[in-house]
């Protein structure tokens, strides 16, 4: 026995291995009813891995004395805590330190603890009040301790210990939310609710630290607000392949900043002044926490708020799509009014016309005058039909074409003098118009072969003069011109140009943005179709047509070029005047 | 009548040129005497002061359109019957109930109009 433990109550110290193994063995050996031991994670390997101790903690065991012991149970020290459980209830709290044991009326303690080492210095004392203190201690800290069964089976199973930890101390936020970030394997999931906090996390290095995890291939997400004052900032971190962030509409009323760590750990830091830009300054509180129900809550807040800016989104496409439709709609429908107003002014005019020369034709007067005029304004109303028709093929893609192959020289010369004589013949007495043709210097006429349907390209010449026509009030001169271009663009043979130019009014400029769509008209007279019908011919033979007002300010110049099959240069000056 | 002939005089004025003339035709072989012109503005200043008994203006008109020409003329001589002839629905009815909502409906012709509407309709002008 040691010397003073034969003396009455007091505390003393043992020293050395001797002095003190014996100590801890005579408190063990003493124990009668029950004995409890705190000790750190070394603790165990001391108790089972040494055979003195071992043989004496089992014996307890055998004396069926009830022990309870709180330890910090680790990978490494799991196999001696399964040891411990044979012997007594055992519990594990995180990051114990100090050791004591207390049995009814002893109490032993060591500042320091080895892996499988004896004990050097033990303090002893059988004063009754020390031990009831750490009675108290023990089951104060029981109380705070977890199962060692269910310890062991989170470490077997590999499963992370939930934690649930209030911090309160700015410094150990920051390193946590470092230590956090760093930890990452798979995925970070982060929401920032104000964007000093995203200014404030780059200065803090928190961005790098983003980024590095991105390198290391771990996806990251980032939920936030718009906000103008860190547009760059994130516009960089969206620029990193694994970093995607989605912004949601409005801010959050929550000063908070969400972190999860692979799905394993979260933190939640409260800010407390969001206007300063050190991290420590601006953090109030933190909740961290790898309690699975908590991050599996977070995971679930996060992705829904996800969902919700994937669908905030597509509503706002959405909405762009739809007020794009009813605008596009309530084009069309105010053209198709257009379009009935045209058309039925275009049917009631010669119609009108045509009912009243055929009363005339019953009464016998001016016979042949009325005859003409019906014939005339048949005429019209069958050029109102064919133009409404065409528009329907050309936008069902029903425009059919009887091509062949025919000398758009010859063409044009017919068509010309055809126009010529009616002008003369129907408004000399009104108007001075004349026509002039002229080709190229360089080429002859037999040269400009096309292959195309001849009756459209007609229709198409008939209706670039007919508004040159149209357009010149009193006298005027409209001048034809066909040029050849050789081997230019995607057609080897080259294309024939035909330029139609006239000394009129000219193109309006609220017309000329839109003047080959539909129902394009300044004239109190038409439909507005011709244009829109000879540009998708020509487009449809492959060639394109264009307009503009001519620099002098007088009158306005149609062209379209149309490919040509075959084409030689050779000087030639032809020119014709009819 | 004013005309010592006891004819109607009727002007009738309408860009296009088979309207005028063969309403010309039709209405001088029913006893009328007709004037037309095709080009408004003309027409307006050509207007002689109770010469005429009943006009007839087309609406959709290049420059002076058939509203305008109206207020012209009734400024001019507000004894004479004025009857608005139109092709276009919509455009006189746009501008028949924004600025002439108390002229009769009558005093609207949409063409194409049957001859013995129109032999009605002026009738009931000079009435």
């Amino acid at each position: 026995m040691h010397y003073f433990l034969d003396k009455m109550e007091g505390i003393g110290t043992a020293e050395g291995l001797e002095e003190s193994t014996k100590t801890i063995l005579n408190v063990l050996n003493n124990s009668r009813n029950s004995l409890l031991i705190c000790a750190d994670q070394y603790w165990p390997s001391v108790a089972i891995g040494i055979d003195v101790f071992n043989k004496a903690m089992f014996d307890l065991e055998k004396r069926d004395i009830k022990c309870r012991f709180i330890t910090e149970i680790t990978k490494e020290n799991l196999a001696f805590c399964k040891e411990l459980l044979k012997i007594a209830e055992v519990h594990h709290l995180p990051g114990l330190k100090g050791n004591f044991a207390v049995n009814e009326n002893e109490y032993i303690a060591s500042a320091t603890m080895k892996n499988l080492q004896l004990l050097s210095q033990v303090v002893y004392s059988n004063s009754k009040a020390i031990v009831e203190q750490h009675y108290f201690f023990f089951e104060n800290l029981w109380d705070k301790s977890i199962s060692a069964i269910e310890k062991i089976d989170e470490i077997e199973k590999g499963i992370v210990p939930e934690i649930i930890d209030v911090i309160k101390n700015p410094f150990e936020i920051r390193n946590i939310y470092f230590d956090v970030l760093k930890s990452s394997t798979f995925e970070i999931m982060l929401i920032l609710t104000t964007s000093t906090v995203f200014m404030r996390e780059e200065n803090d290095g928190i961005m790098q630290s983003l980024i590095d995890s991105s390198n290391k291939n771990v996806k990251i997400r980032i939920i936030t607000p718009t906000f103008t004052n860190s547009e760059n900032e994130i516009d960089n971190l969206n620029q990193n392949k694994n970093i995607e962030v989605r912004h949601i509409e409005s801010p959050f009323d929550a000063q908070i900043n969400m972190l999860v760590v692979d799905r394993k750990y979260s933190l939640i830091v409260e800010l407390k002044n969001d206007t300063k830009q050190k991290f420590t300054e601006a953090v109030g509180s933190a909740v961290y926490s790898t309690s699975k129900p908590k991050v599996v809550s977070f995971v679930t807040i996060f992705e829904t708020l996800w969902k919700q800016t994937e669908l905030y989104e597509k509503l706002k496409d959405a909405d762009k799509l739809k007020e794009e439709y009813i605008r596009k709609l309530r084009l069309a429908d105010k053209a198709k009014d257009e379009f009935v107003n045209i058309a039925a002014h275009e049917l009631r005019t010669p119609t009108q016309s045509i009912l009243t020369f055929a009363n005339l034709l019953k009464y016998d007067i001016n016979k042949n005058e009325s005859i003409e005029a019906i014939h005339r304004n048949a005429k019209r109303l069958n050029v109102l039909i064919k133009n409404i028709l065409d528009v329907t093929r050309i936008e069902s893609d029903k425009l059919l074409l009887h091509q062949e192959n025919f000398n758009l020289n010859d063409l044009l010369i017919t068509v010309i003098k055809d126009y010529t004589r009616e002008l003369k013949k129907s408004h000399s007495h009104k108007r001075h118009i004349k026509l002039h043709y002229a080709l190229q210097k360089e080429i002859r006429g037999p040269d400009a072969l096309i292959y195309a349907d001849k009756e459209r390209i007609v229709q198409v010449i008939s209706n670039l003069l007919d508004n040159a026509i149209k357009f010149i009030e009193k006298d005027g001169l409209i001048m034809i011109t066909l040029k050849i271009s050789k081997g230019d663009g995607p057609n080897e043979y080259g294309y024939a140009e035909i330029i139609i130019k006239d000394t009129g009014s000219g193109i309006s400029e609220e017309i000329l943005p839109h003047l080959f769509t539909k129902f394009s008209t300044r004239s109190f007279q038409g439909t507005g179709l011709g244009l829109y019908i000879s540009k998708n011919i020509i487009v449809s033979h492959g060639g394109s047509m264009s307009a503009e007002n001519n620099k002098d300010g007088k009158g306005a110049t149609f062209s379209f070029i149309i490919p040509l099959i075959k084409t030689d240069l050779i000087q030639n000056i032809f020119g014709v005047s009819v | 009548m004013k005309n010592k002939k006891n004819k109607i005089k009727i002007l009738i004025v309408d860009d296009e040129d088979d309207i005028t003339l063969s309403f010309k035709r039709i209405l001088e072989f029913h006893g009328f005497e007709v004037d037309t012109f095709n080009d408004s503005s003309l027409a307006l200043s050509k207007f002689e002061v109770n010469y005429y008994d009943i006009a007839l203006l087309d609406i959709k008109m290049p420059h002076l359109d058939g509203f305008d020409l109206y207020k012209k003329i009734k400024e001019i001589d507000n004894n004479i019957r004025i009857c608005f002839l139109t092709a276009s629905e919509a455009y006189y009815q746009q501008y028949r109930e924004k600025d002439f909502h108390e002229l009769s409906r009558d005093l609207f012709i949409q063409k194409p109009i049957e001859l013995e509407e129109l032999l009605k309709r002026i009738d009931y002008m000079l009435k």
